[in-house]
C-alpha cells in the first residue's frame, strides 16, 4: 500500500466532458489540486522523482473515492503517467480495488494517457495497458495531435477515445492548416470506432467548427471550468 | 533575402453588398496596393469574400492585419500563407469578379464542394489551391478588369549559389519509376543511390563524419542529376536529401539547383525527399530554411511519413508538396483495417492543404489495387517497376 505522509496535501477539482447530441454529461475528469485549490504544477513540484508513480497511483485512489462522496453519477476519467504502469505492479490492481469498495463500477473508469508517453514504447504499453481492459477500463489517449506521433499511434494501439489536444482546438474556427489536421483525425477515428473529444474548448466558435464537424463530445470553459471538490453543471449552446 | 508570399484568405460578408460598395472598395485597395506592391485577386460570391494577397512577407502580413480588423465582414479565416517563387497575378493590384454559382460549379475539383451550397467561408487550403489554379489558367481573368501594377523588379529573388568543395564519391545511380494512375503517366524517376557496381547502398557507405557527410551527399545529388538528364528524363526528378545537420541544409539545397541549373532541369522539376527521422537538429529552424528556397520552384517530400516522429504537426510547419507514406504503412494495407483507416485520414488532411500523397514500397497486386482504388494517385514500388541500375525503366504494368 502506498504510504501517503510524504506527498503533499492535495485535492482535486472535476471538470465535466458533456456530450452535445443528447445534451448530458459522460464523464468528470478529476484534475489534481493543492487543498486549497492551488494548481497541478505546484502539487507536483513538491514530489520528489523517485515517488512520481506512488504519487501517481495515490491520486487516482483519492479521485476514485471523492467522486463518489459527492455523487458521481456518470463516467470518471482519471490520468495516469504510463511509465506508472510499468514501476508499479500496484498501479492496476489498487486503482480497481478502490473503484470497488466505493461501489464505482470499473466500466465507468477511463484512464487518460497522454501521446507523448506511449510511443517510447507503444508495445510495452499495449501489453500492460491491456491489463486495464480486460477489467473493463476504457483507455483515452490525452493531448492527440499535441505530441511527435500522430495518427499512426493507432495502427499499433486502439484506445476507446482520443481528446484533440487544445493546441489544435485553440482559434481552429480561422486556422487552415489546424482544420486540415482535424478533419485527418476525425477520419481516421470514425473509421476505427474511436471517439472523438474536443478538449479546451474556450469559444463558441471554436465549438462550432467542431461541432459542424460531427464532433459530439467536448470538454473545455465553454462548458464548465473545473470546480474545485464538486461535481459542476455545464452549459449546452444548443438548448 | 525578400520573401515573396501569397496569402489567401476567405471571409463573409457583414450583410451583401452592392455593386456600387464593392466597386469602391476596390478603388480603394487598387490605390493602396500599387503604393505597397500588392498584387492578387478578390472574389465575390453571394455575401462570402476568397482574396488572394501576393507581395513581400512584412508588407502582406500587415495588409492583413489591417483587413483582420474591417468590420464589414466576418469569420476571417486564413486558408494557406507561403512563399512563392512568382506572382500568379503580378499585372494586378487587384482583379476582381464577381462568380456566379453556375461558374464555380464548373470549377473542375470545386463541382462536389460549391454545389452542396458550400461557400467561400468553408473552404480549405486544397480546395483554395485549386481555385487559384482555375484563375492561373485563365478561367476567369478575362473577365477581371484591372490596372497595371507598379513595377515589381524590386523583389525578383536571385539565389545565392554556394560552391561546394567536391570530392568524387565512387557511387552511381539506380532510377525507379513513379507513376500516375490517374492519368496513366510516369511522373517522375527516383534516383536511389548504390555503388559503381550497383552494390546496395549500405555496403558502400563508408565512415563518413558528419562534415564530411554534407559534401558526400550534396555530392551524390549532383551526380544523380547529372545522370537523369543524361539518361534523357523528360519528368520529375525526385532525389533523396540527407542532412545530418540542419545548418548544412541550406548549402546542399542551393548545391542541388545550381546542378539542376548546368543540367538544363528546371528546380520545379526537381523534388526533394527528407526523411525527417534522421534530421538532427530544431525543426523550426529547418522548416526556416526550406522557407527561403520554395521560392525558387523546388519541391519537398517528406520520406516515411507516418513513422516514427513524422507528425501531422509536421505537415502544418513544413507545409511540403508531397509526403510518401511509410513503407509499414503501405504493407498489407488491403488486409490491415487500421492501416486504412490511418492512410485515409491522412489523405483528408493532405487535400485540404493541398500536398500530394504518394505511395512507396508496393510489393503486391493487393496493395497497388487498394491505393488505386481510394485514389491515391502517385505509386512507386517493385510491383510496377523495380530500379534499374543506370537507367530509366518503363513500368512493368499497362497504364491506363
Amino acid at each position: 500500500m502506498v504510504s501517503e505522509a510524504i506527498f503533499p496535501d492535495f485535492s482535486f477539482a472535476f471538470q465535466p466532458i458533456v456530450n452535445i447530441a443528447t445534451g448530458s454529461i459522460i464523464s468528470f475528469e478529476a484534475l489534481v489540486r493543492g487543498y486549497r485549490n492551488d494548481p497541478a504544477s505546484q502539487i507536483f513540484q513538491q514530489v520528489e522523482q523517485v515517488n512520481l508513480y506512488q504519487f501517481d497511483e495515490l491520486l487516482r485512489l483519492k479521485a476514485i473515492s471523492l467522486a463518489a462522496k459527492l455523487g458521481l453519477g456518470c463516467h470518471l476519467n482519471l490520468n495516469l503517467f504510463s511509465k506508472a504502469l510499468l514501476a508499479s505492479q500496484t498501479a492496476i490492481s489498487s486503482t480497481l480495488a478502490m473503484a470497488d469498495s466505493v461501489g464505482i463500477s470499473r466500466e465507468s473508469i477511463t484512464i487518460e494517457v497522454t501521446e507523448s508517453e506511449i510511443i517510447d514504447d507503444i508495445d510495452e504499453f499495449a501489453e500492460s495497458i491491456n491489463q486495464y481492459r480486460s477489467a473493463g477500463i476504457g483507455i483515452a489517449i490525452d493531448d492527440f495531435g499535441a505530441g511527435y506521433s500522430g495518427l499512426n499511434l493507432l495502427a499499433d494501439f486502439q484506445p476507446d477515445s482520443i481528446k484533440i489536444d487544445m493546441s489544435l482546438i485553440r482559434c481552429i474556427d480561422s486556422r487552415g492548416p489546424r482544420q486540415a489536421i482535424v478533419r485527418g483525425i476525425i477520419r481516421t477515428c470514425r473509421d476505427l470506432g474511436i471517439d472523438i473529444i474536443a478538449e479546451g474548448v474556450e469559444t463558441k466558435k471554436e465549438y462550432l467548427w467542431c461541432y459542424e464537424e460531427g464532433i459530439e463530445l467536448f470538454q473545455g470553459y465553454f462548458f464548465a471550468k473545473p470546480a474545485f471538490e464538486r461535481l459542476p453543471v455545464a452549459f449546452y449552446p444548443n438548448d | 533575402m525578400v520573401t515573396l508570399i501569397h496569402l489567401i484568405y476567405c471571409s463573409a460578408a457583414v450583410q451583401p453588398m452592392q455593386e456600387s460598395e464593392l466597386r469602391e472598395l476596390l478603388v480603394k485597395a487598387r490605390a493602396k496596393n500599387a503604393r505597397l506592391g500588392i498584387t492578387g485577386m478578390l472574389l465575390y460570391e453571394n455575401g462570402s469574400f476568397f482574396q488572394v494577397l501576393e507581395g513581400t512577407a512584412v508588407v502582406v502580413d500587415r495588409l492583413f492585419d489591417e483587413i483582420s480588423q474591417d468590420v464589414r465582414h466576418t469569420k476571417v479565416s486564413t486558408i494557406i500563407r507561403e512563399p512563392i517563387a512568382k506572382r500568379a497575378f503580378g499585372e494586378w493590384t487587384m482583379g476582381y469578379s464577381s462568380v456566379s454559382q453556375q461558374e464555380l460549379d464548373e470549377l473542375i475539383g470545386l463541382n462536389d464542394f460549391f454545389s452542396k451550397g458550400s461557400s467561400f467561408t468553408e473552404i480549405t487550403p486544397g480546395r483554395a489551391k485549386k481555385l487559384l489554379a482555375a484563375f492561373r489558367e485563365g478561367r476567369w481573368r478575362t473577365k477581371v478588369k484591372y490596372t497595371l501594377s507598379p513595377d515589381l523588379g524590386a523583389d525578383a529573388k536571385k539565389l545565392v549559389m554556394q560552391p561546394a568543395t567536391m570530392m568524387t564519391p565512387k557511387v552511381s545511380f539506380s532510377f525507379q519509376p513513379v507513376i500516375n494512375v490517374a492519368n496513366g503517366t510516369v511522373k517522375a524517376y527516383e534516383a536511389i543511390l548504390c555503388g559503381q557496381h550497383n552494390e546496395a547502398f549500405p555496403d558502400i557507405l563508408p565512415q563518413i563524419g558528419d562534415i564530411e557527410w554534407s559534401y558526400f551527399d550534396t555530392n551524390c545529388r549532383a551526380i544523380a542529376i547529372s545522370m537523369a538528364a543524361k539518361l534523357g528524363l523528360s519528368c520529375d526528378l525526385h532525389l533523396s536529401f540527407i542532412a545530418r545537420r540542419v545548418e548544412d541544409a541550406q548549402a546542399a539545397i542551393s548545391a542541388s539547383l545550381e546542378a539542376a541549373e548546368k543540367n538544363g532541369i528546371e528546380p520545379s522539376r526537381i523534388v526533394l525527399q527528407i526523411d525527417q527521422d534522421k534530421l538532427i537538429g530544431e525543426r523550426e529552424q529547418f522548416a526556416k530554411i526550406i522557407e527561403e528556397y520554395r521560392g525558387s520552384g523546388l519541391r519537398i517530400s517528406i520520406d516515411h511519413f507516418g513513422s516514427g516522429l513524422a507528425s501531422l504537426n509536421l505537415l502544418a510547419l513544413l507545409r511540403p508538396e508531397m509526403i510518401s507514406l511509410d513503407a509499414q504503412l503501405v504493407q498489407d494495407i488491403d488486409k490491415n483495417g487500421p492501416r486504412q483507416a490511418i492512410v485515409l485520414g491522412l489523405k483528408q488532411t493532405c487535400t485540404d492543404l493541398g500536398i500530394d500523397m504518394m505511395a512507396k514500397n508496393i510489393e503486391t497486386l493487393g496493395e497497388f489495387k487498394w491505393f488505386v482504388d481510394e485514389e491515391v494517385e502517385l505509386l512507386q514500388g517493385n510491383y510496377i517497376a523495380s530500379p534499374a541500375f543506370e537507367q530509366l525503366p518503363s513500368p512493368n504494368i499497362p497504364l491506363a
